[in-house]
């Protein structure tokens, strides 16, 4: 019984079963006071020398990995007997128990399979192989969050798991059931293992059910090898048809013929997650429910700079399935937009393409086209937005066309699709904006309307349309994003900012000086050389304070702004800062003296020719060949005949042609 | 036996006692007197002189390369990275104090004539050899000859125009290969492009820039696949490969022999270079040309001057005799 011991510093709780490679039980962290998970190895599973040396090594690696959907590792030790692994308590479930043998939602399996595949593609790139993904190693907390446990734990054990000791001892550490044929053949296997099991993973939330069963584990491992993956409509005919060409070719036989990388799978993922968003379906109760992915990067990024920060792109708003009348006024109406330049996507011109929306049941083409028409000239009114012309779109009105094809042939940022469901008087418009890039989509909405007229319907559907897409710009500030933990929209609110005509932009870009992040810091100090003198006070006073407090990254990307700003005022602070013992922050200082040419530089620049610091020196000529006074030429001519830097000297070298070239 | 000796002037120069077949029999490395020219000629003929006396071998003839213009009538007109010596007739000058034939050429040519007879393109008739260093030089044999040009001064591959930016050379000109490809040059783009992006700040070299920095650091960072280093050399061998590109073109050579301080670290910045090679030249000339690093590495200046002094001498008496 473990219950009640302690080992280290942990004193264990509960037995939470025992696993393959030996007992799992909770704990308290005595020093931190936190809940810890414990794994225990029993040592007789690392034999020899080799294979121990190889199991710390990886788990050591993969503890780095730091990653939201990535069960953190707190630390590796061995003591007497055993090895154990101290790692985040997860609460929740194990997709195991979630998936109970019936198909999750198509939700649940989007949400899931992209924030697995999201992990897993970070984790290959930092090239950590997974080896054992299966419903049992991914968690799931309660909000849906989906956590991998075991990174980086099978490579020591590889060997137990290969066929030739499987065949001795009649059974595996575990199932061999998510294996991959390379794996099942105890070859060496790279990142595409984790595709093949990922496969397989996304097969049994489709379908309940594993893609392979045998009577022993023999006939299975020759199926994992042979058999080819079933078709998951055969066993589940209502799961998502657009599953099966990402399970075919992740569960593919020969790794060669597998997606190169996760990032593959992950914007196949999340191509198809738009068209789950179209089919709102009943989603039950409990873990089963509409989960919230965490979208990250880019994708999210871009999504919350067409439309504001505050939203993600689940639907949590349910389905109406009422017809709204139509006299209930839209949130803004189309009249307050006109005439305005409505920064739909502020700062940023952006093109995008509107495709003839689908008939759903019956219907006519001539609606599609007068809507098409209609929808194209209200979103021309946005002048940050550029709409291609529906002549261009025209081809794809019997075709079904891909957004992100869709953006590359037309050349757009995104790409608004929909359908159309109704009679003359009555219908319902759903539309989604997809980010033509990766597929992802950047808002989705639907209006339902109802007129005795049909044009006057056409006409006020779109006009909702668009007043629900337009609202969305409203929550984004630039000054609001600047605070936002993620550094890319941090960067985007600097962009936005940078063409700024508001006083409060300079004050907020001088604290993005401030910045954790030196590119936010750089884009800061870009941004604010557009305002010209009216920056220079914020960035002396950015100089000046970070100088005197050492934090030598941001007087650097200060400095760097006030170079590029070229005020003289800053040639006392920077004459200061020439002689900082930071080498950052003394050659920007001395690029930023060149910049602004005055002359009261020179003699400083000279004797910085001689700094023990090479990259002073090799800054100093260039300021000095920027200031072109011939007072430099023999401190330049010294560096270029006997400076131990090469590229001193072929700076020397060029800041003499100046110099000579300008007297 | 006989001996020829051999020195290749540079900021460094080396002097050697080099036999017929082209092997060093014993060498000197010294620093380069920098400060005029008066003084360089003068350590020149002294360090001649001493080794000759204590050789012991019978040395028959004195090569000389030297980082510049050398004409046909023996005069140097201009050495771009060293002291001015052009009022200097440095060959009598030395042919007087050695009591010996002294012959004198561009350092690149002394090179290439060293890889074309001893080294990495022996039994080549055609072919280029571009020495890549403090400065860039190069040398031209076609059907078996060197080529020489009008007046001597023909190979100055490191004054190619390749480059978008317009930097002043030291040729007078702007633009030329040199001035983003030398050894220098690749060191200063380097350290230029460290302060262009925050991303670089995770270069190995950010973190090495109050110090010495070398070609080697960049080549070895390079292989380590910083990004920094990697752009710096991707886009040194797209000048470079440009440049050859545009030799290939013209003369059809069979073989390109890459050379000098800088190639010799390592071969990744050939590989980049055969890369864009072959994007810039006729794929039927570029197919029949190989391209290969030199064999002789820094030996080839010495060898090669020696060798030359030794051609030309028998080409000397056999005229006397003819
Ligand atoms: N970090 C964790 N947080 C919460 N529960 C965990 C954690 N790690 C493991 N468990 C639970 O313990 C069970 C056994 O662990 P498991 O990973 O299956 O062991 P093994 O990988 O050695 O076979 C898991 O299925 C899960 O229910
Ligand atoms: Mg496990
Ligand atoms: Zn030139």
């Amino acid at each position: 019984m473990l219950v009640g011991k302690t080992i280290a510093q942990y004193k264990i709780v509960e037995a939470l079963g025992k696993g393959g490679m030996g007992k799992v039980c909770k704990a308290i962290d005595i020093n931190l006071n936190r809940t810890v998970v414990l794994k225990l190895l029993a040592r007789e599973l690392l034999k020899n020398e080799n294979a121990r040396k190889r199991f710390l090594r990886e788990a050591r690696l993969a503890s780095a990995l730091d990653h939201p959907n990535i069960c953190t590792i707190y630390e590796i030790q061995e003591t007497e007997g055993f090895y154990y692994i101290a790692m985040q308590y997860i609460e929740g479930q194990t997709l195991k128990k979630v998936i109970n043998n019936r198909p999750l939602s198509a939700r649940a399996i989007i949400s899931i399979s992209l924030q697995v595949a999201d992990a897993l593609a970070a984790a290959h790139d930092c090239g950590i192989i997974h080896r054992d993904i299966k419903p049992q190693n991914i968690m799931l907390t309660p909000r849906g969050q989906v956590k991998i446990l075991d990174f980086g734990l099978a490579k020591g054990l590889e060997e137990h798991t290969a066929l030739g000791e499987l065949t001795e001892h009649g059974q595996s550490l575990g199932t061999p059931s998510y294996m991959s044929p390379e794996q099942a053949r105890g070859e060496p296997v790279d990142k595409r293992t984790d595709i093949f099991s990922f496969g397989i993973v996304l097969y049994e939330m489709a379908t309940g059910r594993k893609p392979f069963s045998a009577e022993n584990n023999i006939d299975l491992l020759y199926m994992i090898c042979n058999t080819p993956t079933p078709r998951i409509l055969d066993v589940n005919p209502r799961a998502m048809p657009q599953l099966q060409s990402i399970i075919d070719r992740a569960t593919a036989k020969t790794a060669a013929d597998r997606y190169r990388s996760m990032q593959e799978v992950l914007a196949e993922l999340k191509a198809i997650s738009s068209e789950v968003i179209q089919v709102s379906q009943v989603v039950p109760d409990g873990i089963h429910r509409d989960y919230t992915p965490v979208v990250r990067s880019r994708w999210r990024s871009f999504l919350r700079f067409f439309l504001g920060p505050k939203r993600t792109f689940t639907t949590n708003s349910p389905v109406d399935n009422t017809p709204k009348s139509v006299s209930k006024p839209p949130q803004t109406t189309v009249e307050q937009l006109e005439g305005d330049d409505f920064p739909l996507i502020p700062g940023q011109h952006k093109t995008l393409a509107v495709l003839p929306f689908r008939i759903v049941g019956t219907g006519n083409d001539e609606v599609r086209l007068s809507l098409l028409d209609l929808l194209v000239t209200e979103l021309t009114k946005f002048r940050s937005l550029t709409i291609r012309p529906s002549s261009y779109v025209l081809r794809y009105l019997n075709q079904e066309a891909n957004p992100v094809d869709v953006g590359k042939e037309l050349g757009v940022d995104a790409v608004l699709l929909g359908s159309i469901i109704g009679t003359v008087q009555r219908m319902r418009v759903t539309a989604q904006l997809v980010n033509a890039t990766t597929g992802g989509i950047l808002w989705a909405g639907k209006v339902d309307a109802s007129d005795p007229d049909p044009i006057r319907l056409q006409d006020t559907t779109v006009k909702r349309l668009v007043a629900q897409m337009s609202d969305w710009h409203k929550v984004n500030s630039p000054y609001e994003l600047l605070s936002d933990e993620s550094e890319e929209l941090r960067l985007e609110a600097v962009a936005m900012l940078k063409f700024s005509k508001e006083p409060k932009a300079v004050e907020a870009l001088g604290e993005a000086l401030y910045d954790s992040s030196i590119n936010v810091k750089f884009a800061a100090a870009e941004a604010l050389s557009k305002f010209g003198k009216n920056a220079s006070a914020v960035v002396l006073s950015a100089i000046s304070d970070s100088l005197r407090n050492r934090d030598y990254t941001t007087a650097r990307y200060a400095i760097n702004a006030a170079g590029r700003l070229a005020d003289p005022e800053f040639v006392p602070v920077l004459l200061e800062a020439l002689s900082c013992q930071d080498t950052f922050v003394a050659s920007e200082a001395a690029l930023a003296l060149g910049h602004i040419k005055d002359r009261r530089a020179v003699s400083e620049l000279v004797d910085a020719l001689l700094s023990n610091d090479a990259s002073v020196r090799f800054t100093a000529a260039h300021a000095l060949g920027e200031l072109a006074d011939p007072a430099a030429l023999s401190g330049l001519t010294l560096r270029l005949c006997e400076d131990e830097d090469e590229g001193v000297r072929a700076k020397a070298r060029w800041a003499i042609n100046a110099i000579r070239k300008r007297t | 036996m006989d001996a020829y000796i051999g020195v290749d002037v540079g900021r460094t120069t080396r002097i050697a006692v080099v036999d017929a077949s082209g092997r060093i029999l014993s060498q000197r490395r010294i620093n380069t007197v920098l400060t005029d020219g008066r003084s360089l000629v003068d350590q020149l003929i002294r360090e001649v002189v001493a080794l000759k006396n204590v050789s012991q071998q019978t040395v028959l003839a004195v090569g000389v390369g030297l980082p510049g213009l050398v004409d046909i009538d023996q005069q140097v007109q201009i050495l771009p990275n060293l002291p001015d010596i052009s009022a200097i007739d440095i060959r009598s000058e030395l042919a007087a104090a050695v009591s010996l034939p002294v012959i004198l050429d561009n350092d690149a040519n002394a090179a290439t004539y060293g890889e074309w007879k001893c080294g990495a393109a022996k039994n080549a008739n055609n072919l280029v050899y571009i020495s890549i260093g403090t400065g860039i030089g190069g040398g031209i044999v076609l059907g078996g000859k060197m080529q020489r040009g009008a007046r001597g001064y023909a190979g100055e591959f490191g004054h190619m125009k390749v480059g978008l930016q317009e930097l002043d050379c030291s040729c007078g000109s702007v633009g030329c290969l040199e001035t983003v490809a030398s050894g220098p040059n690749i060191v200063r783009r380097a350290r230029e492009m460290i302060f262009e992006s925050p991303t670089y700040m995770r270069s190995v070299l950010a973190s090495k820039i109050s110090k010495r920095l070398t070609c080697e650091d960049i080549v070895e960072a390079a292989m380590q696949g910083d990004e920094l280093a990697m752009r710096v050399i991707s886009s040194t061998a797209n000048y470079l490969g440009t440049a050859i590109a545009n030799v290939i073109n013209l003369f059809n050579v069979e073989l390109v022999v890459l050379g000098g301080p800088v190639m010799t670290t390592s071969t990744i910045l050939l590989e980049y270079i055969r890369e864009y090679l072959k994007q810039g030249s006729f794929p039927k000339l570029y197919d029949c040309c190989k391209l290969v690093a030199a064999s002789l590495g820094d030996n080839a200046g010495v060898i090669g001057s020696a060798i030359m002094a030794q051609d030309r001498l028998s080409e000397q008496r056999m005229a006397a005799r003819g």
